[in-house]
């Protein structure tokens, strides 16, 4: 069904912005009002379209632009997304008004998030792979100015590592939607690339493009290395926004790409690329858990704690992703636990961050071990904060229970599918893993609340913390009421999961009507309770341990941070090529420095030992400063040369020491040139001058001549 | 509309205005009176130009044999796909970059010999744009090479003259190889007139014996064109020519004089030796290693080069790279994405240097470091260098997006897997030297008390953000008929019969 609602919202927002710039102009404070009503309205805009969705299945539109034209279509997936992204946006976004109200800076900050939330939105509602290219790399890009807003420099070392993270994951899906639009499946449809001819060898490599890009953005294991600093850095509303929504936007493409791979009719694991896929993002997911989760109970600092628990927990997105696409028709369960769990991380990660940034904002301090006993002096958040954690914990009345239990059992199925698939049968530990991650979880968000928000307070300005005021209050409660109510009535998201399902090409027979029934009372399975609490005891007791062993006072070691091997060795790499580059270029073509400091010395600057290790690289620079120097004494004869035959008189005389030159010598000499360039050009200019004018007669006499 | 009155006119009048404005520039006229004159001769230059494009993309081929030089050599403009697409970047360009001179010359000692240069250096480009023949070619190219030199030299300081001594040593030579080439040629097959398929499709019978000089030839032609199209290791002349010369000189150089070698050599594979021949010699993997080097070594380079005129000249030398390995990889749709990132790249990078300029000439910014806190103090022009810095890293929907998107298209058509991994660290490259000047703009704070607003001048400020939405015109636009992309499709039409 035609319809201009996508284009609008995808579009709307960026619109808004200028709005919200004019009047930035005049009061910033202002412009966050603005930029809130704006969030609003996407709220009532994607309000308005859902019932269209949920009847026509999809929406459509189109805008003829740069490769041809831009398509939109919001289905069942992207309303669930956009509905998502919309809500919290203009939760977080009036929350922002009252966090920034004393910021010098509040107007960027303001004027950013409708830029952004257009680019989510777009990214959710893109018809084919170009289009949520685009937009997925507009994401990236203006969110950037939230990572890089307090200007200090962590905050500049954070956004610079999350902008190259950011733009290799966007060029691995540029090479991923360049193979797929070349062979003539640009379209965002069920098995579209899995059933493309002539993909040949290339099918693979679009697939592994696409995930790992949109990887970077999910935060899967390994590319995660921009989203503990990025989220510690920026303020707490763009956190919430960061954590809850945007790094969804990597979800989502995975879960595209997936589909996209995946053919409906099943078929085993062999030769597939598609299914072999799913299989690996399962197993990523599930590796993405634990070491999210366990890298998550080692820090100290509020929000890089919740950030490594954004990780752990998109490692959740990526098993139901894995698994339902790997049932393919039967994965009804899997994408309605993957969509109920975005939709509860969204709700009440978002909250956390929310309510981290009060506590940081009333006590000054982001340090778990100097905070502490703020549940009395901060009741409003903490209780927020509670309900949030027990939420993503999974304590059942929570929406996280109900999203974690139904990938579970996703995961199940699609374990024994792949069983009885043949698939290896290490393939069986993922299980396991996945509930000892949840019981990392647990632990995890225990060590938050207790210290945090019991025992004695750390510091004076936890001691001097008061709760904040209502416009810091109101959007927490919302949000905390939507975690409650995704845990408790789920029933009513159902038909937006099932049409959700439906698009994705999930088979509508008993599958759907089993996740319905179940969503309608997901408290009435005793298994699952008893599983869920299980994995909760077992985390509170972990939590217990550590801090009765005083695991909580010691500080990670520096070698096991993945973080800083890689910083480390690809900031080296990089610092070492541009040297090796630069002393190349230099020795090749700076020919007076050669004569002044002459080949020997330079060679010495080339060669610079370093250490050990580098044996290797040297020997390569040792050869191209053998080259250079060669090429050096070359190409000076060959400018002697020059020199000589060169007819213009003035040139003959060398200039003394252009480069360090001083005194009354260099500057008689510049008078003189000058002086004898003006002559010089004067007469070259009027004969070259009076050539042309003959010519232009001839070529006039001749065009139009006899 | 019947473009037949174009048909040999146009071709000798676009090439023919800029000459007048020459003649325009030495006259003693008041300085706005000239700036009125030589804007109008590039405008209706320009003008015409587009008409061409019109005209070419309706079936015509404008020809005009103009001058009767030797017995063996007429002078002939005629005017393809290519070519048309060419000519109206420069003519456009030039029309910019000569309104960017008025305003940036203002305080300078020499603006007439400045126009005068400038305007026969458009000229003979726009011959080039046009040449018919190789020998045409080779005029045309040499006169604009030598002309140039006067436009590198034109401040007059050590620096400047120190780089037009290393320009015309590196100039002279590729000329030469250049002419070797065409003589090779000529006395080898016996006609040079550029046709597309070749010598082949022209009727010429190559045989055996004529393989060894035609591979020689390709060679010189390579190393000559090589030398103008900055590929390392020859691009030595370009780091230097840049700061050295005036900015709107610096954008034309980068923008479109540059082009001319890559320009060069397409010209020679398809419309001299055809592309089946050159796939016979083998020579263009070659060609395309070269120019893989070239887009990695120039950007690499780039990065973190503190004088800004420089790290843009660092800057074209990876993105003409580009263009050279696009047309060596040999497909006609990488062949499409040579063409219109000729284009989108002249115009993008033009935004660039004028806005270098419009920083040098306003407030005295040489260094990237003095660009600090500049987006609030200079809103238009940082936001146009803003929008032409994405658009050269490749964000869509601006302009460079388009074209790096078929050229990497056209690198899948041929396999060539490697040629877009180094497309996209080239990409990478380029938004690591060119963001932090975003940086420097808009998240740097300035030196206390430089807060006095600069001296602004419409003259400098409307071709900079005239230049600046073309960038983001092209890209929104890119598949409108008449646009770059309907041209270059042509184009590979006419060389790629059958794809």
């Amino acid at each position: 069904m035609d319809h201009v609602g996508p284009l609008v919202l995808a579009a709307g927002p960026a619109l808004g912005a200028f709005a919200v710039a004019a009047v930035a102009r005049r009061d910033p404070r202002w412009a966050g009002v603005v930029a809130a009503w704006v969030s609003t309205a996407a709220v009532a805009g994607v309000a308005a379209l859902a019932p269209a969705v949920l009847e026509a299945g999809a929406v459509t539109a189109t805008l003829p632009a740069a490769l041809g034209a831009l398509r939109f279509t919001l289905d069942g997936v992207g309303l669930v997304f956009a509905a998502v992204a919309a809500v919290a946006w203009a939760i977080a976004s009036w929350y922002a008004v009252a966090y920034l109200a004393h910021d010098p800076r509040a107007g960027r900050y303001h004027v950013a998030g409708p830029v952004v939330l257009s680019a989510m939105l777009g990214v959710v509602v893109a018809g084919d792979w170009i289009t949520l290219y685009v937009f997925f790399e507009w994401l990236g890009l203006s969110a950037y100015l939230w990572v890089v807003h307090a200007g200090d420099p962590r905050a500049e070392r954070a956004a610079t590592k999350y902008l190259v993270l950011t733009l290799l994951g966007g060029f691995s899906v540029l090479v991923g939607v360049l193979i797929l639009h070349g062979a003539g499946a640009g379209d965002l449809v069920a098995g579209a690339a899995a059933d493309a001819t002539g993909l040949g060898a290339w099918r693979g490599v679009a697939a592994v493009a696409l995930v790992v890009g949109f990887g970077v953005k999910a935060g899967a294991l390994g590319l995660h290395l921009w989203l503990p600093d990025a989220h510690t850095a920026a303020p707490a509303p763009a956190s919430a926004l960061l954590s809850g929504v945007m790094v969804k936007a990597g979800a989502y493409g995975i879960l595209r790409a997936l589909v996209a791979f995946r053919p409906l009719d099943g078929g085993g694991a062999e030769g597939n690329v598609g299914a072999t896929l799913a299989l690996a993002v399962i197993v990523w997911g599930v590796a993405t858990m634990l070491v999210g989760g366990v890298a998550a109970l080692g820090q100290t600092h509020a929000k890089r704690l919740l950030a490594y628990s954004t990780v752990s927990q998109m490692g959740y997105v990526l098993v139901g992703i894995g698994s339902a696409a790997y049932l393919g028709a039967a994965g009804a369960i899997g994408w309605t636990g993957t969509l109920v769990h975005v939709a509860q991380h969204a709700s009440a990660k978002g909250l956390l961050f929310l309510g981290i940034g009060a506590v940081v904002h009333a006590a000054g301090e982001t340090d778990l071990r100097r905070l502490g006993g703020l549940a009395r002096r901060m009741p409003w958040t903490a209780t927020a904060v509670l309900i949030a954690a027990a939420g993503i914990a999974g304590v059942p009345g929570g929406g996280g229970y109900v999203g974690k239990t139904i990938v579970h059992h996703a995961l199940d199925y699609a374990r024994e599918h792949a069983a009885a698939d043949g698939v290896h049968r290490a393939f069986g530990l993922v299980e396991p893993v996945f509930v000892l991650a949840t019981v990392a979880t647990a632990a995890l968000l225990a060590k938050l609340v207790v210290l945090a928000f019991f025992g004695r307070p750390g510091s004076d300005g936890a001691r001097a913390a008061r709760e904040v005021g209502p416009r810091w209050r109101a959007p927490m409660a919302l949000l905390a009421a939507a975690v409650l109510g995704l845990g408790l009535a789920p029933t009513v998201v159902a038909p937006w999961m099932l049409a959700a399902a439906t698009a994705l090409g999930a088979a509508p027979d008993a599958g759907l009507a089993g996740v319905r029934a179940y969503l309608a009372g997901p408290l009435a399975h005793g298994a699952d309770l008893r599983a869920a609490l299980g994995a909760i005891a077992a985390g509170l007791v972990l939590h217990a341990g550590l801090r009765r062993f005083g695991a909580y006072e010691r500080t990670v070691p520096a070698w096991l941070s993945l973080d800083r091997w890689v910083t480390t060795a690809v900031a080296g790499a990089l610092v070492r090529v541009r040297d090796a580059a630069r002393a190349w270029d230099g020795a090749l073509h700076t020919v007076d420095h050669w004569r002044k400091r002459g080949a020997a010395e330079g060679r010495a600057a080339l060669l610079r030992p370093r250490h050990a290790l580098d044996e290797a690289p040297r020997r390569a620079q040792r050869a191209i400063a053998r080259g250079a120097t060669w090429a050096a004494v070359r190409s000076t004869a060959f400018e002697r040369f020059v020199k000589r035959l060169d007819a213009t008189h003035w040139l003959r005389e060398s200039p003394p020491d252009v480069a360090a030159g001083v005194g009354a010598d260099r500057d008689r000499w510049v008078l003189a040139t000058r002086r004898r360039i003006a002559r010089y050009g004067r007469d070259l200019g009027l004969g070259i001058g009076v050539a042309f004018a003959m010519w232009f007669v001839l070529v006039v006499l001749v065009a139009f001549g006899p | 509309m019947t473009l037949s009155w174009l048909g040999s006119v146009a071709p000798v009048a676009v090439v023919a205005l800029p000459l007048l404005g020459v003649l325009v520039a030495l006259l003693p006229l008041p300085r706005r009176r000239r700036a009125a004159l030589l804007i109008a001769s590039m405008a209706v230059a320009s003008a015409l130009a587009l008409a061409l494009t019109r005209a070419v993309l309706a079936g015509q081929v404008p020809e005009a044999h103009v001058l009767h030089m030797t017995p063996q050599f007429w002078l002939v403009l005629r005017v393809d796909a290519a070519g048309a697409l060419y000519g109206a970047t420069v003519a456009v360009l030039g029309l910019l970059a000569t309104a960017f001179a008025v305003g940036y010359l203002q305080g300078d000692r020499h603006p007439a010999r400045y126009h005068a240069f400038a305007m026969a250096v458009l000229a003979a480009t726009l011959g080039l744009a046009y040449a018919g023949n190789l020998l045409t070619f080779f005029l045309f190219y040499e006169a604009f090479s030598v002309l140039t030199y006067a436009l590198v030299v034109h401040e007059q300081t050590p620096e400047a003259v120190a780089a037009g001594v290393k320009y015309i040593a590196y100039v002279l030579v590729g000329g030469t190889l250049v002419l070797a080439g065409v003589l090779l040629v000529y006395f080898t097959v016996g006609d040079a007139s550029f046709v597309p398929g070749g010598f082949a499709a022209g009727g010429a019978v190559v045989d055996a014996a004529s393989m060894g000089p035609l591979r020689w030839a390709f060679a010189c032609f390579a190393v000559g064109f090589g030398v103008k199209a900055a590929l390392v290791p020859l691009h030595g002349w370009v780091p230097d020519a840049h700061p050295a010369a005036p900015a709107p000189f610096s954008a034309l150089l980068s923008g479109v004089l540059v082009a001319a070698g890559a320009f060069g050599i397409l010209r020679v594979i398809h419309d001299v030796y055809g592309v089946e021949l050159v796939r016979a010699l083998g020579v263009a993997p070659w060609l395309a290693a070269v120019a893989a080097a070239t887009v990695l070594v120039g950007a690499a380079l780039a990065v973190g080069q503190p004088d800004l005129k420089r790290r843009l000249a660092y800057s074209t030398i990876s993105q003409m790279g580009y263009l050279t390995l696009a047309v060596a990889l040999l497909g006609a749709t990488a062949l499409v994405g040579a063409l219109v990132h000729l284009t989108h790249h002249a115009f993008l990078k033009g935004t660039l240097f004028f806005c270098a300029g419009a920083w040098r000439h306003d407030l005295g910014a040489r260094r990237v470091a003095d660009l600090r806190g500049l987006g609030a103090r200079t809103p238009a022009v940082a936001a146009a260098f803003t929008v032409a810095a994405l658009g050269m890293i490749g964000v869509p929907p601006l302009a460079g997006f388009v074209s790096k998107w078929w050229l990497g298209e056209g690198m899948l058509e041929v396999d060539a897997g490697w040629a877009l991994a180094v497309l996209l660290l080239g990409a990478l490259l380029a938004a690591a030297y060119l963001l932090p000047v975003v940086h420097a703009l808009y998240f740097e704070d300035g030196a206390p008390g430089a807060s006095a607003p600069p001296r602004a001048d419409r003259w400098t400020r409307g071709p900079v953000l005239a230049a600046a939405a073309l960038g983001v015109v092209l890209g929104l636009g890119a598949t409108l008929a008449g646009f770059p992309l309907d041209l270059a499709g042509r184009a590979a039409a006419a060389w790629f019969p059958g794809s």
